[in-house]
């Protein structure tokens, strides 16, 4: 279980840096609010347009800053030229995979923890009590497929030239599943009297297991010589 | 090794079996002619139909052409990694390459072609539609592949990071189609759906023949830039070789 | 590359396993229990060619015959509007096809630009070859 233990180790570190710069987590939260705000203003939402878009809005923020914490996690390490140095570290590949994507979904988490209570307030959308659960469930694992995708993506990217770009253009597409079920799930968390979407949940778990499974390996496949 | 030798081995790419082009030509002038003269008009789209027997066609090389750009990498991630099969990991790089780049250009022709179709049919270019969105993202998805891919150049982990992308997508483009599924739609469900398809013999016998058509022409073209990567990275080789030697006499 | 310990690969066989099933299952699903959104402005059937024979009538019966002299006008109101639509219909018929041949040409051209720069390429190489040999 060394493995374990050197993700672990890896993760801690991540989180120490954190936890004396803040980062990731400032970056990702001002632009997650700042998404909030700008599509509040952008929509003129009144009450009626604001149970159509609220769930959709939810998840855009999701991705979008998600995006962007990823691309901060792997340019840390890219700045000195560390990526190799854990890459080649006693504990393995796999454990820097995994150290980073519990750390993209720790950040990614944080953040939610914080803008979603946020935008429904800014937003004004209320959420019922039956709906709590459905919402935590979705915003996790959705969360959990994003980071598991990006961190793998971004992690391959990080010294390529442009990877600004070709960072959205391959992890959206791929996120798409995720994306479509969370908008589908969450508008049911809101408004829990309406027909339940039936499907969405299993594809969302499908989706987390199989890049549980196939990140990994392309990861240990495409970063190691 | 002479210091002739390079020499002899690059011949420029010259099409494998030469008669090939000739029939692939042949196969989409009878597909065109009986998509034009054969085919009866469709009873409620009207002529716009016969747009359908290259688009579906297309569809179909460049669903064939993602999915085997898909496999043909995860075969060259597997291959890579063991010792003495380097020359067959490299064809299957080559094979991905190629598979991808004739994928985009026939996605580009479906997502031209498709909103053409629309337009008079359901009276809009577009709609969020399953089988539109599907095919859109998955054109984008391997857009990053061929820009990765061409950045990679002679680069191994490059070519590395570049299939990892085709593996990913590969599942992708199915969890994604049963996304947009489950979203619901509209859209001719044509080969698998309940209801509809083709009822005239001559609109079978088209579509059947567009179909082959179109698959035969678009092999050839992998076929071609097979050929075209595979001369690209011999002269590479050449070049580095070349270099060594001159610095070795000065 | 480092191996992986067994441990780690059966996990990864069984998560694999477990999400193919999910996956398969959902694919198998997902199209029969989505009902159909009802939008009749977009056919989504199509290939019929011909309207179905009209029924026979037999003679004196009057209201038959009405019913087919009804059913006829309104197949001669479909078939104007069809040609109406392939009025339009016609031009993006063309264009969709044009399109087909621009995209190909452009790929083409691309493909025998970089061919040039393949053979000047050559030729360089060749021209080097030839002085290596004179020295």
């Amino acid at each position: 279980m060394s493995t374990l233990r050197g993700a672990l180790h890896i993760l801690a570190k991540d989180l120490k840096v954190e936890l004396r710069t803040r980062e990731v987590f400032l970056t990702m939260t001002l632009f997650a609010i700042l998404i909030v705000v700008i599509f509040a203003f952008a929509f003129q939402l009144d009450a009626d347009a604001t149970r159509a878009v609220a769930p959709g809005l939810l998840w855009v923020t999701v991705v979008f800053s998600g995006n962007l914490g990823v691309a901060r996690v792997m340019d840390k390490e890219r700045e000195l030229g560390a990526f190799q140095g854990l890459l080649l570290a006693p504990a393995g590949p796999m454990a820097v995979f995994w150290g980073k994507a519990m750390g993209v979904l720790l950040f990614m988490l944080a953040m939610e923890l914080l803008v979603v209570p946020l935008a429904l307030i800014f937003v004004s959308i209320s959420l019922p009590t039956s709906g709590i659960l459905t919402l935590i469930l979705t915003l996790f694992l959705g969360t959990l497929g994003f980071a598991l995708v990006g961190t793998l993506f971004g992690a391959m990217l990080a010294d390529v030239r442009m990877r600004e770009v070709l960072l959205p253009v391959v992890v959206y597409p791929v996120v798409v599943p995720v994306l479509v079920a969370g908008v589908k799930l969450s508008a049911w968390a809101f408004d829990p009297a309406a027909e339940e979407p039936v499907g969405f949940l299993p594809l969302m778990a499908g989706f987390d297991l199989l890049y549980l499974a196939l990140a990994p390996w392309v990861f240990g496949r495409t970063m190691v010589e | 090794m002479s210091a002739s030798s390079p020499d002899a081995d690059l011949q420029p790419a010259r099409p494998g079996v030469t008669w090939m082009p000739y029939v692939v030509a042949a196969a989409l002038l009878v597909a065109l002619f009986l998509v034009f003269f054969v085919a009866p008009r469709e009873r409620t789209m009207g002529e716009v139909q016969r747009i359908f027997y290259f688009h579906v066609a297309s569809a179909f090389a460049a669903l064939i052409g993602w999915v085997g750009c898909a496999v043909a990498s995860l075969a060259y991630l597997f291959l890579s990694a063991r010792q003495g099969m380097e020359v067959i990991a490299k064809i299957t790089d080559r094979l991905a390459h190629a598979l991808g780049e004739i994928g985009v250009l026939f996605g580009t022709i479906v997502l031209i072609t498709g909103p053409l179709w629309a337009k008079p049919v359901w009276k809009t270019y577009w709609t969020w539609e399953p089988r539109l969105v599907l095919m859109m993202l998955t054109q984008f998805l391997f857009i990053g592949y061929l820009v990765l891919r061409a950045y990679a150049k002679k680069d191994v982990a490059g070519r590395k990071l570049a299939a990892g992308i085709a593996v990913i997508g590969g599942p992708a483009v199915y969890l994604i189609h049963v996304a947009v599924e489950l979203w619901g739609g509209n859209h001719p469900q044509v080969v698998s759906g309940q209801g509809g398809g083709l009822q005239h013999p001559d609109m079978q016998l088209t579509f059947a023949v567009a179909i082959a058509s179109v698959l035969l022409f678009a092999a050839s073209l992998v076929h071609l830039r097979m050929r075209h990567h595979a001369f690209t990275d011999e002269l590479e080789d050449a070049y580095l070789e070349l270099s060594d030697r001159e610095d070795a006499r000065s | 590359m480092k191996p992986s310990s067994p441990l780690g690969a059966r996990f990864r066989t069984a998560v694999l396993t477990l999400s193919l099933a999910v996956v398969a299952t959902l694919g198998s699903v997902s199209r029969a229990d989505v009902p159909v959104r009802e939008e009749p402005q977009r056919p989504s059937a199509f290939g019929a060619t011909e309207d179905a024979p009209l029924p026979t009538v037999a003679p004196g019966d009057l209201q038959g015959l009405l019913r087919n002299c009804d059913a006829e006008r309104e197949r001669a109101v479909a078939a104007q509007k069809l040609c109406e639509q392939d009025k339009t219909g016609v031009d993006f018929l063309g264009a969709a096809y044009a399109a087909l041949w621009i995209i190909l040409m452009a790929f083409f051209a691309l493909v025998a630009i970089r061919q040039r720069r393949l053979s000047a390429e050559l030729a360089t190489l060749r021209e080097r070859l030839a002085r290596l040999g004179e020295r």
